[in-house]
């Protein structure tokens, strides 16, 4: 039902691709990361917050060129059924499943098993077909709970805040800024700075419903004065910022997956590293595979060839590696 | 132990050197000696012996894992360090159930008693610890037990936060840390004794003047005449010590290599009179006392007592540049000038073949040293070493007043064939490349190099790699043969290790030729070239 095409995966029945690396007739874009919706296309299948976010990031109305959905909703594209169930990942992403009638395949997109206080959990599809991500297919990626991480970083600010400082995270605007706003917040934190990049998107993500709690924005000009006991969120570019080039006394760190790494940690050449990734981890991943129940799966994304390999080491499983060529993830 | 793998962690966490004497300065105050010099061993590079390679670890990893070898295999390469794979793959978030004991503990005593256990209680003993403790401290356990201990502190970093601690000049500490330091807790006491009661071996180095590369114009340096122009040769920097009647050769890296070359250390032993340490360079000479390649000493390197028939083939010898000690006073102080004379006449009468002064290059202009520079090669020498004549011996790497002033490396254009994913800091970029040069119609491997290009061009050539992959094997890709670089190197020798049939010294990238299509890389027979005129200079 699908093959790799030039611009990326294609549904041939439906005449569509799902998340297209370049402008076509129709995509079905599963989540608003840059490197999964690239603008121009003439029409999107997307859940209804990602057009939102999208219609916020590209600056114009999708009214009339997007059909919106809502998880579990079945349409009808060209040949086959085709519905959004609800990936984990950030607001609005979604795993896609496709439905010819004889077979049922499901391509999940970004997705993560983790708890997230500010999207919807990941849905169980069951398919005989799985395209699965492998953005962190090692075994040595292992997320731990949520909350151990937020007490982390609430113990490594306290120094900062005992010095009338903030605390800085590098983390992106969409998915991760929110996420860590709103565990925070649950962890008891009522501070937060947030760059502006963030702001529109935290809105949408109140507008469906997520606790994103009170913010102001960062502005580069500001005061320490006014920032203290603040923890201010922003995109890695925040890194090379006036304001924390001139106020060096103000820890930073980088929130990310790749922070499981020592080497990674050191090529940012950050002194702190907080691991918190959106996408899964090893165990989920396979689990994820699991309980899809699908007797064919193609790994694509980051470890794909190490995710097939070893699907097909245990011999139930059939495993291809599906190779759409992407720029790097903008929200590893 | 706790607070020492904490240390590893505060260090490994910051690039601030500043920050990582106060974290230094903090732990040596609190540990108490017989941790602290432990540490000091460990940070200054003095690794316990390895139990385990490897490889060993791997297989036990397998087994509790359960996970198939390659799998295991391929996520090392990719985190590129075995402890730190081990430590992540084992529940990174356990909680820690045992403590390992002090650092002193560890390596004084259960150390010694684990090398005498059976490999398989010593499986049990080691399982068991990586069951219990949490990842921190898994990670350092690991790089324990299999040598591979090391953080990003410079021993000089270590020096100074000793000093501190101590109350004592650099230098001083510096000097004191210099050579084999042993690791009970009255050797701390004497390293940081600040009354300067500190008692030296016969057999303590003093610490290597180490210069900087010369980057400016050499017309910047001022008068021709205030300089002293020395061949830098293509050996290993060591320093002599003749004292009550012993010989003792280090390296430039405090290795005690006097088993390695006891032919140097007799000649010494004979020719030099004692309360003398001498500066300079080991290579192999031959009957006229003039430098063979770098290739034959290297077939003397490693080797612990060498044969007879390898004394009388690859013969070792000094070129002595500076003078540190005469008659047993240290002559650090006094001005280069003075020591050369002191060296010169020293050395004259000794009576050796073997311990040569190294030659001073013939100019007389900064012109003229610039054309000899050129003629580096057919010296066997790496280039020019320029030294001010008022210098006095210096303690670790000093900027002003020594430069080194290396020739220009050789380069020749190869087609990019295989990329490699690099590990730790470069994990997920392809940044290890095999290259190769025509032969006829096909391109034969003439180096394996890593990326020296800059960071932005690593992550273009990483995307060109990704989107131009032909085949994939494990971690390795092929690519279209297309992209050519530029690889400089040190020399050029025959071998079979490439299908070239040519072996590159510390080939790197130097250039990402994107003016040039594959092509117009070079061809067996331009290289070819390149060796003959190589090997009639060397
Ligand atoms: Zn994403
Ligand atoms: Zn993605």
């Amino acid at each position: 039902m699908l093959e790799v095409k030039e611009h990326g995966l294609y549904c041939a029945l439906g005449d569509f691709f799902i998340d297209p690396t370049s402008p076509v007739e129709r995509a079905v874009i599963t989540h608003a990361h840059a490197d999964h919706a690239v603008d121009g296309s003439t029409h999107i299948w997307a859940h209804e917050a990602t057009i939102r976010i999208l219609e916020a990031r590209w600056d114009r109305s999708l009214a009339r060129s997007s059909s919106p959905l809502k998880y579990k909703e079945t349409t009808e594209v060209g040949e086959v059924g085709l519905s959004l169930h609800s990936a984990g990942h950030v607001l609005g992403s979604s795993q896609v499943r496709l439905d010819d009638g004889k077979e049922i395949w499901v391509v999940t997109g970004d997705y993560k098993r983790d708890s997230d206080r500010s999207c919807d959990p990941f849905e169980v599809v069951p398919c005989h077909r799985l395209v699965t991500e492998a953005t962190f297919a090692l075994p040595v990626f292992k997320w731990q709970p949520i909350e151990r991480l937020t007490q982390d970083i609430l113990r490594w600010s306290e120094e900062a805040f005992a010095q009338d400082l903030p605390v800085c995270l590098f983390a992106y605007s969409l998915g991760k800024t929110q996420r860590l706003m709103a565990e925070l917040s649950a962890a008891g934190h009522s501070q937060f700075l947030i760059h502006r990049s963030a702001d529109k998107i935290c809105q949408i993500y109140r507008e469906f419903g997520f606790p994103i709690p009170d913010y102001q924005i960062f502005v580069n000009n500001m005061e320490v004065e006014g920032t203290k006991g603040a923890i201010i969120i922003g995109p890695p570019v925040l890194q090379n910022s006036r304001f924390l080039k001139k106020h060096k006394n103000i820890p930073s760190a980088f929130v990310s997956g790749w922070m499981a790494l020592r080497g990674m940690r050191r090529r940012r050449r950050l002194a702190k590293g907080f691991i918190m990734s959106d996408h899964a981890d090893w165990q989920s991943l396979i689990k994820t595979v699991e309980q899809s129940q699908a007797k064919h799966v193609y790994a694509t994304h980051g470890y794909s060839d190490v995710l097939s390999r070893y699907l097909n080491s245990k011999g139930s499983i059939e495993a291809d590696e599906l190779l759409v060529l992407r720029e790097s993830a903008e929200d590893d | 132990m706790k607070d020492f793998v904490q240390l590893f962690f505060e260090l490994d966490g910051t690039t601030s050197s500043n920050q990582k004497i106060r974290y230094l300065v903090q732990y040596f105050s609190e540990a108490g000696p017989e941790n602290a010099i432990w540490a000091v061993a460990l940070l200054s590079g003095n690794r316990p012996k390895r139990f385990f390679t490897n490889k060993v670890l791997r297989v036990w990893l397998s087994e509790i894992t359960q996970y198939p070898d390659w799998l295991i295999e391929d996520t090392y390469a990719i985190v590129g360090d075995l402890a730190e794979t081990l430590s992540l793959m084992m529940e990174p978030w356990a909680v820690a159930q045992k403590s390992l004991g002090s650092l002193h503990e560890l390596l004084s005593l259960n150390f010694p008693k684990w090398r005498t256990m059976d490999e398989s209680s010593l499986k049990r003993q080691v399982i068991d610890i990586w069951r219990t403790t949490d990842a921190n401290h898994r990670f350092v356990f690991n790089k324990l037990i299999t040598g591979g201990f090391r953080v990003g502190v410079s021993k000089a970093t270590v020096a100074k936060a000793l000093a501190q601690v101590a109350g004592i000049s650099v230098s001083e500490m510096t000097h004191r840390m210099t050579g084999t330091l042993a690791t009970s807790a009255e050797a701390y006491q004497q390293l940081i004794a600040d009354d300067g009661s500190a008692s030296r071996s016969i057999a303590q180095p003093y610490p290597f003047y180490l210069s900087y590369a010369l980057e400016e114009n050499v017309e910047t340096l001022g008068n021709f005449f205030d300089w002293s122009i020395e061949w830098k040769w293509d050996g290993i920097r060591c320093q002599v010590i003749k004292r009550e009647s012993n010989v003792f050769v280090w390296s430039r890296g405090e290795e005690l290599i006097n088993e390695s070359f006891p032919d140097l250390v007799e000649a010494c032993s004979k020719a030099l009179p004692d309360g003398t340490v001498l500066d300079g360079e080991l290579l192999v000479v031959d009957q006229n006392g003039k430098p063979k390649p770098f290739s034959q000493l290297q077939k003397r390197l490693g080797r612990k007592k060498p044969s007879k028939k390898m004394q009388t083939e690859f013969p070792a010898g000094l070129f002595a540049y500076d003078l540190l000690e005469m008659d047993g006073l240290d002559q650090r102080e006094n001005e280069l000038s003075l020591r050369q004379e002191r060296l010169k006449s020293l050395l004259s009468q000794a009576d050796a073949t073997q311990i040569l002064l190294s030659p001073e290059v013939g100019a007389s202009t900064w012109e003229d040293a610039a054309a000899w520079r050129k003629k580096s090669r057919e010296m066997k020498a790496e280039g020019l070493m320029l030294k001010l004549k008022s210098s006095t011996y210096k303690v670790g790497r000093k900027k002003g007043e020594w430069w080194k002033w290396k020739v220009d490396p050789l380069t020749i254009d190869a087609v990019l064939l295989y990329a490699q994913a690099g590990h730790g800091r470069r994990a997920n970029l392809y940044t290890d490349y095999t290259l190769a040069i025509w032969k006829e119609d096909a391109l034969v491997p003439i180096a394996k190099a890593y990326s020296g290009l800059s960071d932005k061009e690593m992550t273009q050539l990483d995307r060109w790699i990704k989107a131009n992959t032909r085949e994939r094997f494990g971690p390795v890709r092929s690519v279209l043969a297309s992209q050519v670089l530029e690889i400089a190197f040190e020399g050029i020798s025959r071998s079979t290790r490439h299908k070239s049939g040519f072996a590159l010294r510390f080939p790197r990238i130097s250039r990402w030729r994107q003016d040039k299509n594959a092509d117009e890389a070079d061809t067996i027979d331009t290289v070819t070239a390149l060796w003959r005129s190589y090997e009639s200079i060397s």
